[in-house]
């Protein structure tokens, strides 16, 4: 067989396996036929790993030859994907090859980037700690990998002890994350992805799945062609390729979810819809204080029934815009326990002032209507980034969280955790660090104006085009005398270029890695091909800075023992200079950091199994519990008798309960106005968000020339009518201007999506086009995530002033 | 050289029979076994630009109503993305 008939077999057999589950709707490892990677011959050898873009966490089969990603198929023994990629996905592997890779340590001398030894690198992020520890911060990434957010964790929070780690998840979930902790008392999803191939209806809160999770869409579409019935609903503010699929498209006013939410409870509770069996069994009711917390005020059903009068569909049909019709139609299907109804979100409820608020809310009428924990009926959040839950809410990256669902505020908490990293009483702080926001707004100011973080080291980021409101937040320190930015990339993205210490990383399929997608599935994969020149993995540059502290005599770097804070042995229990790079690969560091982690995963019902497990599988969802004949089974449903091993009494026990008594909490928030509204000067709205074709800040993507090529540039998507009362045509270039900041950018009219009158819509993914000059920095005061989709601007032609 | 695995999806009419000659017909393709309405098939392609415009193509044809890209070789790819 030549490489070319090789190649043909693979792809067909990659075909025919994702047809016949496109057609049967079942697993495809079960179609006839040769499996991708079974096929015979050629001298490709591939195996598993998840994708590096999106949260749903598709597995791909990695081509390899010659030390080289050469083939991408989807893997069709993933449960997550079938067999199927979306367009980014299926050119993954072009995102190591671009030509421009940083292969070597950078440092600006005289305002020009140099290349200096891992050696020397290395000892200036020492000397930087050394010289201030309480000023040195770490702001990670939801797609660092588990064992690289925990060890980066680790040294923050048991070393430098300071707390002052932050990752760039606190701009997409954050408000996921006070959701769940305020309605059930523990963060992440109670269902998982099959409620998508159960539900009977799919409501899409702001969200944009057939762009942004496309696999997953195309698993609720795929339905459809089969024949089956499944209502797709719509809320949005602008159309989109969503809208295309849905049967009810229902656009409303930008921050008026919260009113529609409203209009839905209390249409449920005046009509007695509302499921009073669950209710009394499992809920109590809760209402916000001032300042607000988690926990809240408790409310009677009689106050809850109260504070919902005035969400009248009326009324909410003249905040929202929605109808009133439709507001009773979206009650009438809460109100039905025949069908099953699943709730979907991500960016549009999360990137909001509120986002805390409408998260509760939308829990809070699945709870109220009863469509909770049987498969297909259930409120489920989805993430951005790959490991947006893994490494961030599980690994417990936030700047007051520890691993496993600890926070640093609880002693018992501090105190579990101080002894599985076997550290002297009290060396875990009480204080969170500062979250993205603060942590960034401080090194943006001088030291004797507030500004008391001095260093920040940057992976797997790019909060220069990502952060809000950037000429703000970012671009001061870059002027500031004493402030010193660490950048560790793959790329010289805009915050590496920016960077005074250029780290160069190994990225995807060139480290080991696990990750864990939206719906609690921790996934695991080998390295298989080398990163290029020097670069290293980003693990390896944490690990390896702490030991120089260690050597340094950092007492941080201690155990209570006296012995280095991460110690890993080697099969014969001798330890491992791991911190020494060509060492770095005698032992598994990823399996020795997560079997540590691991130990935190049970107190909160996380539990992980042992790494091994996860080699074995395409992810497991936790928790992973083991059985009596010691497999390890995964949970689907939480919280639900029938799947969670930890319910022991009634049919749903939410044993996390805020208020202890197994019970949920359904809350009543009322609709509050956005912090900026349109107005005279500024009178149309901004919202930002993703396109298909690319990823995050686009470092990646626009690096792969078939996405770059189908989408090279950002964009201003107008509504045509607003278009023509500025006299401005399609293509023209225009300027886009908030109180904040301004950029240029061209219109697209009549484009993929349409605006609402009144409202225009660009895309983050071009670094060149940086649109978060324009928008605001205000936040949700619980989850402190900014609001990225709503501000106020204005357009106007070039040359023309502004008014 | 670029190779593909994709899938078709043709439509329940009777533009799906002209679609399915079709693609039988066409030398850049080798057409697998349908399962059901599904037309697994791997596509040859000088170079991905011109598999892109293969995929937009069939996209494009009477009776085809998907089509969904499975997987791609690029070993011959020289990346020219943007620095
Ligand atoms: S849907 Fe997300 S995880 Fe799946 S292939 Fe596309 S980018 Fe990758």
């Amino acid at each position: 067989m030549d490489r070319r008939d090789f190649l043909k077999t693979t792809a067909l057999a990659a075909a025919s396996a994702a047809a016949y589950r496109l057609a049967q709707g079942g697993d495809s490892a079960a179609a006839p036929g040769t499996r991708v990677t079974d096929a015979p011959g050629g001298d490709v050898t591939w195996d598993k790993a998840p994708c590096r873009f999106c949260g749903t966490g598709c597995h791909v089969q990695v081509g390899v030859r010659g030390g080289k990603v050469v083939a991408i198929a989807g893997d069709d023994k993933a449960e997550v994907n079938k067999g199927l990629l979306c367009v980014k996905g299926y050119h993954v592997g072009l995102a190591l090859y671009g030509k421009d890779r940083l292969t070597r340590p950078l440092l600006r001398k005289n305002g020009k980037l140099e290349p200096i030894t891992w050696d020397q690198a290395l000892d200036i992020v020492a000397d930087r700690v050394m010289q201030n520890p309480a000023g040195f911060a770490i702001y990670g990434s939801g797609q660092w990998t588990i064992p690289e957010g925990y060890a980066a964790n680790k040294l923050i929070k048991a070393g430098l002890a300071n707390n002052q780690i932050d990752p760039n998840a606190r701009l997409c979930m954050a408000s996921a994350v006070t959701g769940f902790l305020s309605t059930y008392g523990v963060d992440e999803p109670a269902g998982c992805y099959d409620d998508l191939d159960a539900a009977d209806v799919i409501i899409m809160w702001g969200n944009n799945p057939a762009e942004m999770h496309p696999v997953l869409f195309s698993r609720i579409v795929d339905r459809r062609s089969r024949g089956e019935d499944v209502k797709i609903i719509d809320l949005t503010t602008r159309r989109t390729r969503t809208s295309g699929f849905s049967q009810h498209t229902l656009f409303f006013k930008p921050q008026s979810d919260l009113a529609i939410a409203n209009g839905i409870a209390h249409l449920l509770v005046e009509r007695g819809t509302f499921d009073r069996a669950f209710v009394d069994a499992y809920c109590n009711f809760r209402q916000r204080t001032e300042p607000p917390t988690l926990d809240g005020q408790a409310m009677s059903f009689e106050q809850y029934k109260a504070a919902l009068a005035d969400y009248t569909p009326e009324k909410v049909e003249e905040i929202s815009g929605v109808s009133a019709a439709d507001i009773r139609m979206l009650a009438d299907l809460f109100g039905n326990r025949d069908l099953k109804i699943t709730s979907l979100w991500c960016m549009g409820m999360n990137q909001h002032t509120r986002g805390t608020a409408i998260n509760d809310l939308v829990h809070g009428i699945h709870l109220l209507s009863g469509h909770f924990g049987r498969p297909g009926d259930a409120p489920t959040s989805l993430t951005g980034q790959p490991s947006a839950c893994g490494t961030v809410r599980e690994a417990g990256t936030l700047a007051h969280a520890l691993p496993g669902g600890f926070v640093v505020a609880k002693p018992e908490h501090r105190q579990k955790a101080e002894e599985i990293w076997n550290l002297p009483a009290g060396r875990i702080k009480d204080k969170p660090g500062y979250h993205t926001v603060e942590m960034w707004r401080r090194f943006s100011k001088p030291a004797d104006q507030g500004g008391d973080i001095d260093t920040i080291w940057v992976q797997v980021t790019n909060p220069a085009r990502s952060l809000p409101n950037i000429n703000e937040l970012f671009e001061p320190s870059r002027k500031l005398p004493g402030k010193f930015l660490i950048v560790s990339d793959v790329y010289p993205t805009a915050t590496a270029m920016a960077a005074d210490l250029v780290l160069p990383s190994a990225m995807w399929v060139e480290k080991n890695g696990m990750f864990g997608n939206s719906e609690r599935r921790t996934q695991q994969w080998f390295k298989m091909v080398p990163p290029p020149g020097e670069a290293r993995d980003d693990c390896w540059q944490t690990l390896a800075v702490a030991r120089r502290l260690y050597d340094r005599g950092l007492p941080g770097m201690k155990d209570k023992d006296g012995k280095f804070l991460f110690d890993i042995k080697d099969a014969a229990g001798k330890s491992v200079p791991f911190w020494e790079w060509p060492r770095y690969y005698d032992v598994n560091v990823d399996r020795a950091l997560f079997e540590e982690y691991r130990k935190f995963s049970r107190f909160k019902h996380k539990d992980l199994a042992p790494y091994d497990e996860y080699v074995k599988a395409r992810g497991l969802r936790w928790p992973v519990v083991e059985q009596p004949d010691g497999s390890w089974r995964e949970t689907r449903f939480r919280f639900s008798k029938h799947d969670d091993p930890y319910v022991t009494k009634g049919e749903h026990q939410f044993y996390h309960s805020v208020t202890k008594d197994d019970r949920a909490l359904i809350w009543f928030h009322p609709y509050d106005p956005p912090p900026e509204s349109p107005d005279a000067d500024y009178p149309l709205w901004l919202c930002t968000g993703r396109v298909i074709e690319h990823w995050h800040t686009g470092t990646m993507t626009m690096r792969i020339p078939q996405l770059q090529r189908a989408m090279p540039e950002a964009y201003v998507e107008m509504h045509r009518d607003d278009a023509r009362a500025l006299g401005v045509q399609d293509g023209e270039i225009v300027i886009v201007e908030s109180r904040r900041g301004s950029l240029e950018l061209p219109v697209w009219l009549d484009g993929r999506a349409e605006p609402a009158r009144g409202s225009v819509f660009v895309p983050f993914f071009d670094e060149r086009l940086a649109i978060n000059r324009a928008t605001l920095d205000a936040h949700d005061p619980l989850s402190k995530q900014p609001d990225y989709k709503k501000c106020a601007v204005r357009v106007r032609r070039r040359g023309k002033a502004a008014p | 050289m670029t190779v593909s695995g994709l899938v078709v999806t043709l439509t329940r009419d009777a533009d799906a029979r002209s679609a399915l000659a079709r693609l039988h017909a066409d030398p850049r393709l080798t057409l697998g076994e349908p399962v059901a309405d599904r037309l697994p098939l791997v596509a040859e392609a000088p170079d991905a630009r011109a598999g892109e415009a293969l995929v937009r193509e069939l996209e494009a044809t009477p009776g085809v109503a998907r089509v969904d890209v499975i997987s791609i070789d690029f070993s011959s790819e020289d990346p020219d993305g943007p620095s």
